[in-house]
């Protein structure tokens, strides 16, 4: 199998990147937002992993990788509570919803 | 990674291994402790608070006994600047779990006080980073507690409005942050902080286009930390919408963490002056320069007409991050006072005053909630004159007039800034004095209407005094005014993490 080099994973992770930016600019609903936090980390990984791979650096950026998917996980379960919480208070998960608090 | 080295790194990190182990503690046998339909003895909260402050203390004394050393290889380390942050954290880490005692329920408080020292414990450890991976670690252990913090203790709608804001942007300004991080070590090739700052001022901005996207991206995550303008917006809303214990931990905490992550990855604080004109580190102090002047004056201008007191609060805190930025980008001069000890001196006394100023306004209420518009101040000086002394003292220390330390800390900053030798922090010591000016306006006022109006009809209260709270505020009095009269001790351990 031929070795495609470092570049075309920079791209992948910098779409990445930007499809979670615009996913967490323009979603409305909650869940959608942190899906788009998802897609920025998982871009962030993989630029980790390329990096670690093709640099010559060391098993570094596995290991941060490693560390950013257990963090992930940890911030979805707090997210979902969060999430089920407003839901309760709000019968709703529209962000929008969320504007009572206003000078 | 041998076990002998792996002892060596706990070795640094044993104040935080007690907090930890302590949270540990409270997570597991915290609902044991409730009944069987989940009620709670009353009373529980005392318990768990105490067993807080007592954490707080033993990783106090420890603490005290660690003397710090000049950095070292591996993934934490105990300098000067570790030593100073987390003795101002854990100081007011236990005037925080004061201030919260008697604003959380007995159902919740063994997760809310475990959350409490589990970020006291992150804010220790971003202190104590010599590595990517740590530094990121410990900005989240600070995070993701604080979103538990928002949401446990109050369920009503305003405070879960709040919390989901402050939660999605929270996650967005990590992610950037992650980011950034990412391209920083792909362009850099290390995880050492102390080789990647090396790096980062050897290197010129034509050189690593990586690195011209990794800078902002790393500038907007802390950004947010530090609430710099445009990263700001959260604040009023989150701080209208949460309790008060909760908004003086947002204004101080998440600062404390901002500004050290800052100070380990850009390096501005460090004497040697950077290598040319357009290396990495000088293209990030000129965003950070922008951003310092954009939120000084935003931050001024938005609390001068606000009505609500914690919004009030949350626009000054953002203010008070602008000033702040100004003693981390005077630090790179040659010559005159060392920013990096203003900024730490100005951590320490910021955090007096701001906490001290929420916690008075927690206890002057009987009810269990703070007082929150300006309105309810009217008439505090006659119908509670001790509180709106207090109120007053901390309301001088934030515009910055002495006997506070508040103005020490401001003349320290603008010391710093003008007689730094680095090209542009004169102006910003200029805006400076003109944002203390714009700033004394608001809190002045809020003194005229406590001494000069007439009270309100006064409410039933609850007969009993919140005395947690009143114990916090004697603190941060203490802390006031001590770091105006007695001031060597903090100033000593703030110029020791510059060198």
């Amino acid at each position: 199998m031929s070795d495609v080099g470092l570049t075309p994973y920079l791209i992948v992770a910098a779409v990445l990147f930007v499809c979670g930016i615009v996913c967490m600019a323009t979603k409305r609903n909650a869940i959608g937002v942190l899906m788009g936090v998802e897609l920025v980390l998982n871009g962030a990984n993989l630029n980790l992993i390329a990096f670690s791979r093709y640099g010559q650096l060391g098993f570094d950026g596995q290991a941060i990788a490693m560390f950013v998917i257990v963090l992930a996980a940890a911030e979805a379960a707090v997210a979902l509570a969060i999430v089920l919480n407003f839901y309760n208070n709000h019968l709703t998960v529209d962000v929008d919803q969320a504007r009572q608090l206003n000078s | 990674m041998s076990h002998e080295s792996i002892r060596t790194a706990v070795q640094l990190i044993l104040p935080e291994c007690i907090l930890i182990g302590t949270v540990c503690v409270m997570f597991l046998t915290g609902p044991f402790l409730l009944g069987r339909n989940g009620q709670a003895s009353p009373g529980l909260r005392h318990r768990w608070g105490a067993l807080a402050l007592l954490a707080i203390g033993a990783a106090a004394w420890q603490w005290w006994h660690t003397t710090p050393v000049a950095a070292i290889d591996g993934p934490f380390l105990s300098d000067g600047l570790s030593f100073t942050i987390r003795g101002i954290v854990l100081a007011l880490g236990a005037v925080l779990v004061l201030a919260a005692w008697n604003q959380l329920d007995d159902r919740t408080s063994a997760e809310c006080n475990a959350c409490l020292l589990a970020l006291l414990a992150g804010v220790n450890l971003t202190a104590a980073a010599n590595d990517i991976i740590t530094l990121f670690l410990g900005l989240e252990l600070v995070s993701i507690p604080t979103y538990l913090l928002l949401y446990l203790p109050t369920r009503s709608r305003p405070a879960q409005e709040a919390t989901i804001k402050y939660f999605l942007l929270s996650l967005f300004s990590s992610a950037m942050l992650v980011y950034g991080l990412a391209l920083l070590y792909g362009a850099t090739g290390t995880t050492m902080l102390p080789e990647i700052v090396e790096l980062l001022k050897a290197t010129s901005l034509t050189e690593s286009p990586l690195l011209l996207i990794a800078a902002p991206l790393i500038a907007a995550g802390l950004g947010f930390r530090i609430t710099a303008v445009p990263f700001h917006f959260y604040a009023p809303d989150v701080f209208q919408g949460v309790p008060a214990f909760m908004a003086a931990l947002l204004s101080f905490i998440p600062k404390v963490v901002g500004f050290t992550a800052l100070w380990r990855l850009t390096a501005l604080t460090s004497r040697a002056a950077a290598e040319s004109a357009d290396a990495v580190s000088t293209y990030m102090a000129s965003v950070l320069a922008v951003l310092a002047v954009l939120t000084m004056f935003i931050g001024n201008l938005m609390a001068l007409r606000q009505s609500n007191l914690h919004r009030l609060l949350a626009y000054s805190s953002v203010a008070h991050g602008g000033y702040m930025l100004v003693g981390l980008l005077a630090g790179g001069g040659s010559s005159g006072v060392p920013g990096g000890a203003a900024l730490l001196f100005y951590l320490a006394a910021y955090g007096f005053m701001t906490i001290g100023a929420f916690c008075i306004l927690l206890a002057a209420r009987r009810s269990g909630d703070s007082i929150r518009t300006i309105d309810e101040l009217a008439g505090l000086g006659s119908s509670q004159p001790l509180a709106a002394l207090v109120l007053s003292v901390f309301l001088f220390s934030l515009a910055g007039l002495p006997p506070t330390a508040g103005f020490l800390g401001k003349f320290n900053l603008f010391l710093a800034a003008w007689s730094s030798g680095v090209s542009g922090t004169r102006w910003l010591a200029v805006i400076l004095a003109m944002n203390a000016a714009i700033s004394a306006w608001y809190y002045l006022r809020l003194i005229g209407v406590m001494y000069l109006q007439s009270p309100q009809p006064s409410t039933a209260d609850a007969p009993t005094r919140n005395l947690p709270a009143w114990i916090a505020t004697a603190v941060c009095v203490a802390g006031t005014l001590g770091l105006f009269l007695v001031p060597q001790a903090v100033w000593d351990a703030a110029l020791l993490a510059t060198q």
